[in-house]
């Protein structure tokens, strides 16, 4: 039983150990793919689902070049998640300005992922803490959990279709929450108020979410 | 005889030095605002986006002459009754001060067909008044910040009005600010029945839309009856245009509530006005 015990423990050191070697080597493996991608442009279509902020699905064009300059042109007003979207690359492109670790696996839509924690060199930047589920067969990224120190945690969930070998996904996912917001009054008279109380507003409270959408890719 | 009458109740209007002052007060008004939010407008919204800046970035001019023509009208929008009623509250009181009534009431028209006229030629005034305002929030807006999507503020937090889908919403939220305003004028006729001198009308029209305002904004029980009777409460019915979606039932409801205050108003300053003494 003793016996037993110590190949138990010494089995789970070793898959430890032998996990935290990998890291390192899937963020590699991930920028190796997003480095195929100098520049791209594509059609975007925006859904967001804010907390206090109403507005109908834009449709836009991005542009982006390495290793985090994005453009946005739209007819309408668009909103754009700050962090998250263009600066993840730049994120790991340096790794030996960062501390990759894999902690375990998860499976994500039927992709066995493993789970890498990205720990930024400079200890005093914004970008505390990054979570990634890699698919170590297609060295894709499949969802990433970035804090930051200004605006807390965006969850990013990827699909993948058309350009999965430039590692460009079809649709992102954005789960955020967002602070509340001061309207000064002389701009907020409201005085038919009163008169919703039938309706059933959306909890204020809930995290935001943002769909992008992409479309009509031009790769280089 | 009847538009002749109204021609020369607008005549009389225009021939007033008082009646400018609408509109240089507009222009002068809507001129400060303009200016100041060319010059600091962005930290202006900034206060209102800033929770979210925090987190998202907004690709777009969100200062644009849209939201300037909605800052504007709803800055102003409160203060324009007092310009009406400036006009408006003169139009009896004032012939019974200069003790032209009864030359008036001589004329073969009856003495309806002369308040009727008087009123009709209000509601041009507040009309003009009311086109002046929308030309300075929309057209000089645009004009200075160019168009671009609305961003508009209720008690529900923001919403995005598309560009092409605002027009329409400036032009009914108009439609419904003029019934507000020809309430206001309305009332202001009708006080001027009973007075004959012009300052009253006109001081007891301010105070009542006061009066009214604040009982309309004090959230006390015992006000609840009676707040939604109030035309104050639905002057700012113009602001239902520009939710989403819109609440059209609480948009009829407002503009039945003003047509019936006109109704009201008109009926006792016509019941008033054949009975009124123009004799001594």
């Amino acid at each position: 039983m003793k016996l037993v015990k110590i190949f138990l423990l010494l089995l789970i050191i070793s898959t430890t150990v032998s996990a935290q070697d990998n890291g390192p080597e899937l963020v590699k493996g991930v920028y190796a793919k997003m480095k195929l991608v100098t520049k791209y442009a594509a059609d975007v279509h925006i859904d967001a689902d804010i907390p206090n902020l109403k507005m109908r699905s834009v449709d836009a064009k991005v542009s982006f070049t390495q290793p985090d300059k994005l453009k946005v042109n739209s007819r309408s007003l668009a909103v754009l998640p700050k962090q998250g979207f263009a600066d993840f690359g730049k994120i790991i492109s340096d790794t030996s300005d960062f501390t990759a670790v894999k902690t375990g696996d998860e499976v994500l839509k039927g992709v066995k992922t493993s789970i890498v924690n990205i720990l930024p060199g400079d200890p005093m930047g914004d970008l505390i803490l990054a979570k990634l589920w890699i698919d170590p067969v297609q060295k894709l990224v499949m969802r990433s959990q970035l804090t930051y120190r200004s605006s807390g945690t965006v969850l990013i969930d990827y699909t993948y279709g058309s350009q999965k070998k430039y590692g460009l996904p079809d649709l992102l996912r954005f789960t955020m929450d967002i602070q509340g917001m001061k309207i000064p009054k002389a701009m907020m008279a409201d005085l038919h108020k009163g008169k919703k109380e039938g309706v059933e507003k959306a909890d204020p409270n809930r995290p935001a979410v943002i769909q992008v959408s992409f479309s009509n890719y031009a790769v280089n | 005889m009847f538009g002749k009458a109204i021609y020369n109740e607008f005549i009389k209007i225009a021939t007033k030095p008082r009646s400018y002052l609408g509109l240089v007060a507009i222009t002068v008004l809507v001129g400060v605002i303009l200016f100041a939010m060319k010059i600091d407008g962005l930290t202006y919204i900034g206060f209102i986006t800033a929770g979210f800046e925090q987190s998202l970035l907004f690709e777009g001019d969100i200062l644009n002459g849209n939201l300037m023509g909605f800052i504007v009208l709803q800055m102003l929008i409160i203060h324009v009754p007092l310009l009406i009623a400036l006009v408006t509250g003169d139009l009896i009181s004032g012939e019974a001060a200069m003790g032209s009534l009864r030359m008036l009431a001589t004329r073969p028209l009856s003495r309806t067909q002369i308040l009727l006229s008087k009123f009709v030629a209000g509601g041009l005034y507040t009309f003009l008044i009311l086109l002046w305002l929308g030309f300075m929030a929309l057209g000089v807006s645009n004009f200075m910040f160019g168009p671009g999507d609305l961003l508009v503020l209720n008690s529900d937090g923001l919403v995005v009005l598309l560009q092409d889908d605002v027009f329409w919403r400036f032009l009914s939220g108009f439609g419904i600010a003029y019934l507000s305003l020809l309430t206001i004028a309305t009332l202001s006729i009708t006080l001027s029945c009973f007075s004959d001198n012009s300052i009253g009308p006109i001081v007891a029209t301010m105070a009542i839309i006061m009066l009214f305002t604040l009982i309309g904004s004090l959230d006390v029980p015992v006000f609840d009856a009676v707040r939604p009777l109030l035309f104050t409460t639905h002057m700012a019915a113009w602001r239902s245009f520009f939710e989403d979606p819109v609440d059209y039932e609480a948009i009829r409801n407002s503009a039945l509530i003003l047509v019936a205050h006109i109704v009201v108003l008109l009926g006792i300053a016509t019941y008033h006005f054949k009975r009124k003494d123009i004799l001594s």
